[in-house]
């Protein structure tokens, strides 16, 4: 994994594991139900940030906020509205 | 005793704190298939990950450590044993009580030499009539053969393989130490909280609602919650629980949230403080949690305030 990516999905797990303390890893069985491992959330935003969606509901936008700001911060880019495309972006290599 | 909002609001460590009232013991890692290394406490499995924080906080420390044997090539810990032929390394070994014929050397297991006729043994090579133990035949005690190859063998060949499929042999694997933890009496600040629960659990019954304290319910994912109280009565069942005061409450509102889609069907009745409530409101599915404002220090306010829901 290119060092930048690497540093995102540190940044992402680093985050869930602040807003979510111990029950991090129920967030993370969850997620693997719906076929992502949690060193793949960078290859599957959709469905990362659908299963975000799917538990925290009306809470899910300040899950996102806070990772989208996370990322930002942690590669110096600018923050996008949208925690799919941002993610998608650094797939791509356009950060 | 301290007044709610002063008190720590993890149920897990007030768990724990009552727990260390009951017993001095250490606390040791197993293994759980599926799980990997979790730490049991009254049957309760908590998590590496949980236990770690706790000890970052200094309210757990390392005594020690129990090794557990892991993969050298990917640390896993999932292996599982497979027994070969050492001559032809297959695995078509069948275990049992070996004989041996003296005269001729043929070994086997013992239900090759029951004769059909009698209640004599007869040596399947030779077929001769085997009488006397330690003068004709010997039973060395028990071994394998090899339904391939027909080696006869006490010692088979033993082999590690792993949930990632790399291959050992015993003495190849590693040893990964997992810490053996005691708890330290820091952890006694939180039986404050067990108390507080423990007189609004007084209340409810009183007032004649089932009532479970500091109750372990299992969630979808398998994780075994510590839930302060959970009620049932007639017309419902929940569970209670408190976000106690105002510091880090986004985080806790959404490991609550987190926490009730995880035990599906239970609604949840979350004690917040007062001026938490309007803000909250707007992160919860007000179906599977109902948020309440904490009333004041006394626990049987709370009680009261659960009935108006439940009872
Ligand atoms: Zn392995
Ligand atoms: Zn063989
Ligand atoms: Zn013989």
């Amino acid at each position: 994994m290119e060092p930048d990516r690497a540093r995102a999905l540190e940044g992402i797990q680093r985050t869930l594991k602040g807003l979510l303390f111990t029950e991090t890893e129920v967030f993370y069985f969850h997620l693997q139900n719906l076929g992502v491992g949690r060193d793949e959330i960078l290859d599957k935003p959709e469905q990362f940030v659908r299963t975000i969606h799917d538990i925290f509901g009306k809470g899910s936008p300040l899950v996102e906020k806070t990772i989208i700001s996370e990322i930002s911060k942690e590669l110096s880019v600018d923050p996008k509205s949208d925690l799919v495309e941002m993610i998608k972006s650094l797939r791509k290599g356009e950060t | 005793m301290k007044s709610p909002e002063q008190m720590r609001d993890d149920s897990t460590l007030a768990f724990l704190a009552s727990h260390a009232k009951k017993s001095k013991e250490p606390i040791n890692p197993v293994f759980r298939h599926g799980a990997g290394v979790v730490y049991e406490i009254e049957g309760v499995d908590l998590s590496f990950e949980r236990i770690k924080s706790y000890e970052q906080e200094k309210l757990l420390s390392a005594a020690g450590a129990k090794p557990f044997p892991a993969c050298p090539k990917c640390s896993s810990l999932l292996l599982s044993v497979q027994l070969n032929c050492p001559d032809c390394k297959r695995q078509s070994l069948a275990r049992s009580e070996i004989m041996i014929h003296y005269e001729c050397e043929y070994s086997g297991p013992v239900e090759e030499f029951v004769s059909q006729k009698d209640a004599e043994y007869v040596c399947p090579k030779c077929s001769k009539t085997l009488k006397r133990v330690g003068i004709e035949y010997g039973k060395p005690g028990i071994g394998f053969k090899c339904r391939d190859c027909g080696r006869v063998f006490q010692y088979p060949l033993v082999n590690i393989t792993c949930s990632g499929g790399h291959q050992s042999k015993l003495d190849e694997l590693d040893l990964k130490p997992f810490p053996v933890y005691k708890v330290n009496d820091e952890i006694q600040g939180f039986a404050d909280l067990a108390d507080y629960f423990l007189a609004i659990q007084k209340a409810l019954a009183r007032s004649g609602i089932e009532v479970e304290v500091l109750a372990r319910v299992r969630g979808q994912s398998g994780v075994v919650h510590i839930i302060p109280l959970t009620v049932r009565t007639g017309k419902m069942q929940a569970v209670v629980d408190f976000i106690l005061n105002e510091a880090g409450s986004d985080a806790k509102v959404l490991q609550k949230i987190l926490r009730s889609a995880d035990l599906g069907q239970h609604v949840a009745l979350l004690f917040v403080p007062a001026s938490l409530v309007s803000q909250l409101a707007g992160m919860v599915n007000p179906e599977k949690i109902r948020l309440l404002a904490i009333p004041g220090n006394d626990p049987d306010a709370v009680a009261r305030e659960v009935i108006k829901v439940v009872g």
